[in-house]
């Protein structure tokens, strides 16, 4: 299979290669100068001829082929100051950049935007790339900078919850969602039930979302990719930045191991909101925790100049307990090691072993009867990834292969179990992942640019454990069980994917891609914004894997020399091996929790408007999408269609951001959507002597629409060479408005058939405040 | 109220940003007319032991429990032998005005046969078939001791909670070995001082569901209803087949006495066909009573 996957891939190549003429490779690292961390996304292009350039890669490095000659090579990223050099093309040669930051050129120079259009230009489309410098000034609940909230203010990006950092992409679900730390797989990426994300912004170099049209390399989630990479740590000088909140604080240490070299960075993250409550709480309470706390680690050596390895990882707890009646805690744990190795001037790799682990645990105590539940997920990962710059051509390719260890909500009696056994002793379940990969960007013509890439993903369920099958009345009728290592079941399939880009003019350009994406796990949850305790449980012989297409078109258009960045995308997308819940269903300690699930397929479309300002003191945004996401299944609804939970036909986001002096800026946002499909009680009836709530039509009513104003303002009050220190002020929900976190129904004590709606609102105006500071040696 | 929601106010009252409820008006749309059907036979003689119950959810608009029903229904049960049973509207006046209650005397179900629920009311027809169980359950024995999760009622502010109930009842029964079996256990309060009967409440299980058993036993602790010493508790125990079980765990869900709320909540899964509410239940009924010392 394999073998004809890669001719196919020829056969489609030969058309494109050039004609024979000799040719050069300008290969080398672009990196900042102001703390060497290497730079993504730098561009390097011929000046006198703006179609031939190259971006780095995610490491820093970059392979340009030019045929021999002269060349004024400018070497660019935005906010950086430019740097051309003059080159003699008439061998293979490196070149080996440090950008420094414009706003500390010495001679202030404006930065140019002109040749900025990658926007326009490159085959990329769904995708989301957050400057990370920005993410400071947009304001969030309790001052806290945050990605996930921030890539929620982006079109077709929405928001799970009030305050929270669960996300739907294109009306897919919130377990569709791959995020990826350093390549690592972040199961949960919440902390305090949403109200924090897990990624430690001081920390975060680089962050890319997919919303569709993903490279091949990612794979195993259907509707988006969030692939955020940490910093490698500054190897020019000593720094130590920080904040102090309202209820949490951070720290990273970071600085030179050899320098120009190798590095590190250390950085970590508590609240303290129990602590500070303490005196507050009433007195069952006392005692009660409730924090979570991030530690973030770094390191990076040169062992040759063509070798370099990487170690990072992510520890993160949050704990909550009450009393001594119950304790909960939950946490990822991620450990990447990678080595990247520079065969040539023309061929890049990357080996990556990464783990990943999330464990939920709950203690609970019924007099002198304990209980104890866990549940959880563990992955072994290897990934190894070539870059080849043949010419026109950029080939990714590699392969993955990932160990998943499914341990299931089990609940075990935790005291001497003398009134029988005691747990519900629920085995864990084993998958294997695989995938080859194989993507490639080239030019079709100078106007028509195409990025192609196939992807062969496998899942073998494997044994140990007993595997049932059902009855209509949900009884297991047969089981099967099986050995460690015997494959239960096994799944493949080819995932192509494809984009074009039409480049009209220097500002504009059309482009139109396809992806085929498949998912062979899936998250149990009962509950709507994402819970720790949710279960993640793989494909099997009842549970096939997800499957899903995505067709998107776009117009992008740059105006005002590049200034403002403007496009529009529709997108359709059709999901199949969809999963919920029959109703009652019971998603944990449930050995037979397969046969609580029911099965159907889903869709959703829309269209989605973005406008940016990039440049000068006024900069933002304002992303609308107007979408409409369905889901049919034959066991729910009576088999009619129903819109998702997340269908919101309008989703309006506002962003502005203006720089007053160089020590004062402000920003506001402005949030609008439709408020979520819901099903509710129209009436209520009494059976069994009690009433019971007659319920609307799967998802048939809909909550509130959902609007809010945040308002920041950052005040740099000292800034040299050695110090740094800031104030960041900000005032979440600014006009107060009450939007509800939930409504609960209750009967009309003087109708009973009647329900009277309590809303239940969390947030009301909260104003925070955050000091920053930086050391640097 | 869903637990990550409980979750949520705590942790931002905890957070020092108190949430806050009130009162709203949620335009919703008028739910239909349907007929509320509540249909047991029992495998014991009793009286009361199986009737069906007719109301309407239009009848709920007052709280006049004489309102509460609907009279002149034609209804039959009939087994898969062909024996064929018709019931009788019991005289409002005999039971205090409350209409909607038919019965037959002497009306038991036998173990192991198949029974087809036939009503005809008001233009409507709607039918169900339940199976009584082959076997009849026992309880075993009822066993009670202090509950001290629940222990702090003593400290409960709420008038409406009786802080004297601490005591927590285990039921003990043995069921068929090798094959799924489905029970609902109800219970009902009566305490000494004044009195009342406290509403039935409900614990449904599946017999494969081996957290509280050994080999042979069920040991089933009564978490969710807390009693008072010198209360007396009478247990009612049925076994009944997989669509009646199915019916009574849905119905919890909108009952508001599930463990969680499901995030897409739903009406029953009732094995009534013809677009009416309640159920069908043939079952095997065993009972015990404990005075709570």
């Amino acid at each position: 299979m394999f073998k004809k996957f890669i001719s196919i891939f020829l056969l489609l190549h030969c058309v494109f290669f050039a004609q024979a003429q000799q040719k050069f490779s300008l290969s080398g690292t672009i990196k900042d100068a102001r703390n060497g961390e290497t730079m993504i996304g730098a561009t390097i292009v011929d000046k006198n001829n703006p179609s031939m350039g190259a971006a780095t890669n995610e490491y820093g490095f970059f392979s340009l082929t030019l045929p021999a000659g002269k060349y004024t090579i400018e070497v660019s990223s935005i906010s950086y100051q430019s740097q051309t050099f003059e080159l003699d093309m008439n061998r293979n040669q490196q070149l080996n950049v440090s950008l420094s930051d414009a706003a500390v050129a010495i001679n202030e120079v404006v930065i140019k935007a002109e040749k900025d259009n990658k926007n326009v230009s490159s085959t990329e489309m769904s995708v989301v790339k957050l400057d990370v410098k920005e993410i400071s000034k947009i304001p969030v609940i309790f001052g806290e900078k945050d990605i996930l909230k921030t890539i929620q203010l982006l079109p077709g990006v929405k928001s799970a919850g009030e305050g929270g950092s669960g996300f739907y992409v294109r009306g897919g679900g919130l377990d569709q969602n791959l995020i990826l730390l350093d390549e690592a797989t972040v199961y949960n990426a919440s902390h305090l039930l949403g109200f924090f994300s897990v990624f430690n912004s001081d920390a975060i170099k680089d962050v890319t979302m997919y919303k569709g049209n993903m490279p091949a390399q990612y794979g195993g989630r259907l509707s988006s990719v969030l692939d955020i990479k940490m910093n490698d740590g500054n190897n020019q000088t000593y720094v130590a930045t920080g904040g102090i909140g309202l209820i949490a604080s951070r720290l990273t240490l970071e600085g030179p191991i050899q320098k120009d070299k190798s590095s590190f960075i250390v950085s970590g993250r508590r609240t303290y909101a129990d602590v500070v409550a303490q005196p507050f709480l009433p007195k069952e309470a006392k005692g009660s925790i409730l924090y979570f706390y991030d530690l973030n680690l770094k390191a990076n050596y040169q062992v040759t100049p063509k070798d370099k390895v990487f170690l990072s990882g992510y520890f993160g707890r949050d704990r909550f307990g009450f009393g001594d009646l119950f304790g909960l805690q939950w946490g990822n744990a991620t450990g990447t090691l990678r080595w990247n190795h520079i065969f040539n001037d023309k061929l890049f790799s990357n080996t990556s072993l990464i783990f990943s682990d999330y464990k939920y645990g709950f203690d609970v105590k019924f007099g002198e009867v304990k209980f104890n539940v866990s549940s959880g997920i563990r992955d072994w990962n290897l990934k190894q990834t070539f870059q080849y710059y043949a010419g026109k051509q950029n080939l990714r390719f590699g392969l993955n292969y990932i160990h998943h260890t499914f341990l299931p909500s089990n609940v075990t009696r935790a005291d001497d179990a003398t009134n029988g056994p005691a747990s519900t002793d629920i085995p864990n379940r084993y998958g294997l992942e695989t995938a080859i990969f194989l993507n490639d960007e080239f030019d079709i013509s100078p106007k028509l640019k195409a990025n192609v890439g196939m992807r062969l993903a496998g899942f073998n369920v494997l044994g140990g454990g007993t595997f049932y099958e059902y009855d209509a009345d949900r009884r297991p009728i047969d089981s099967t069980v099986t050995q460690a290592g015997d494959v239960a079941k096994s799944y493949s399939g080819f995932e192509p994917r494809a984009a074009l880009t039409y480049i009209i003019n220097d500002a504009t350009s059309l482009k139109a891609s396809y992806t085929h994406t498949q998912q062979f796990m899936q998250l149990l949850s009962n509950s709507n914004g994402g819970n720790p305790n949710d279960i993640w449980t793989p494909a099997s012989k009842i549970v096939k894997p997800q499957n899903g297409d995505q067709y998107t078109l776009g117009l992008f258009k740059n105006f005002g020399n590049n200034a403002f960045e403007t496009s529009v995308e529709g997108y359709y997308k059709t999901l199949d091996n969809q999963i919920d819940y029959r109703n009652g269903a019971q998603l944990s300690f449930n050995k037979y929790v397969e046969a609580d699930l029911v099965f159907g397929k889903g869709w959703s479309y829309g269209v989605e408007f973005f406008v940016k300002k990039r440049t000068g003191k006024f900069t933002g945004w304002v992303g609308y999408t107007w979408s409409k996401t369905e889901r049919q299944f034959d066991a729910i609804n009576a088999g009619n269609v129903f819109p998702a939970r997340q269908d919101r036909t309008h989703d309006l986001s506002l962003v502005m951001m203006y720089e007053i002096t160089k020590k004062w800026n402000v920003a506001a946002t402005w949030v609008y959507s439709t408020g979520n499909a819901v099903t509710y009680p129209r009436g209520y009836y009494l059976i069994n002597g009690q009433l019971a709530a007659l319920y609307s039509d799967r998802n048939g009513e809909r909550f509130p629409a959902y609007h809010r104003m945040d308002l920041g303002v950052n005040y740099i009050a000292k800034k040299t060479k050695k110090y740094e220190s800031s104030w960041n002020l900000s005032l979440y929900n600014t006009y107060n408005q009450k939007n509800p976190y939930s409504i609960d129904f209750t009967p009309d004590s003087k109708n009973l058939s009647k329900p009277i709606a309590t809303a239940t609102y969390l947030f009301k105006i909260v104003p925070s405040i955050t000091w920053n500071f930086k050391f640097t040696r | 109220v869903n637990q990550k929601i409980k979750l949520g106010i705590g942790l931002t009252m905890l957070l020092g940003f108190i949430a806050c409820q009130e009162v709203i008006e949620v335009p919703l749309k008028d739910p239909s007319p349907i007929f509320i059907i509540e249909a047991i036979l029992s495998d014991q003689p009793e009286l009361g032991s199986s009737y069906v119950q007719i109301t309407k959810n239009t009848d709920y608009s007052s709280l006049d429990p004489t309102a509460f029903g609907v009279s002149g229904a034609s209804i039959t049960i009939t087994d898969n032998l062909g024996n064929r049973d018709s019931l009788f509207e019991v005289p409002p006046s005999a039971i205090g005005g409350l209409k909607g209650f038919y019965g037959k005397f002497g009306m038991q179900g036998v173990l192991g046969r198949t029974y087809t629920l036939n009503v005809q009311v008001e233009g409507k027809t709607f039918t169900a078939v339940s199976t009584m169980p082959a076997h009849h359950t026992n309880i075993d024995s009822l066993t009670s001791k202090r509950n001290e999760f629940a222990g702090n009622n003593n400290n409960n502010p709420d008038p409406t909670v009786d802080t004297s109930a601490n005591e927590i009842v285990t039921i003990h029964f043995k069921d068929k070995p090798n094959v799924v079996e489905h029970f609902r256990i109800q219970t009902s309060r009566r305490n000494p001082k004044n009195l009342l009967p406290i509403a039935e409440t409900q614990y449904i299980m599946r017999s494969n569901e081996r957290l509280f058993r050994d080999a042979e036993y069920h040991h089933t602790p009564f978490f969710i209803l807390n009693f008072a010493k010198g209360d007396t508790a009478t247990f009612r125990l049925w076994n009944m087949d997989a669509k009646v079980y199915d019916y009574f765990n849905t119905l919890q869900e909108v009952t508001g006495n599930a463990f969680a709320t499901p995030a897409a909540p739903a009406n029953p899964n009732t094995n009534i066909k013809g677009g009416a509410q309640g159920y069908f239940a043939v079952v095997s009924e065993a009972r015990k009573v404990i005075i709570v010392k």
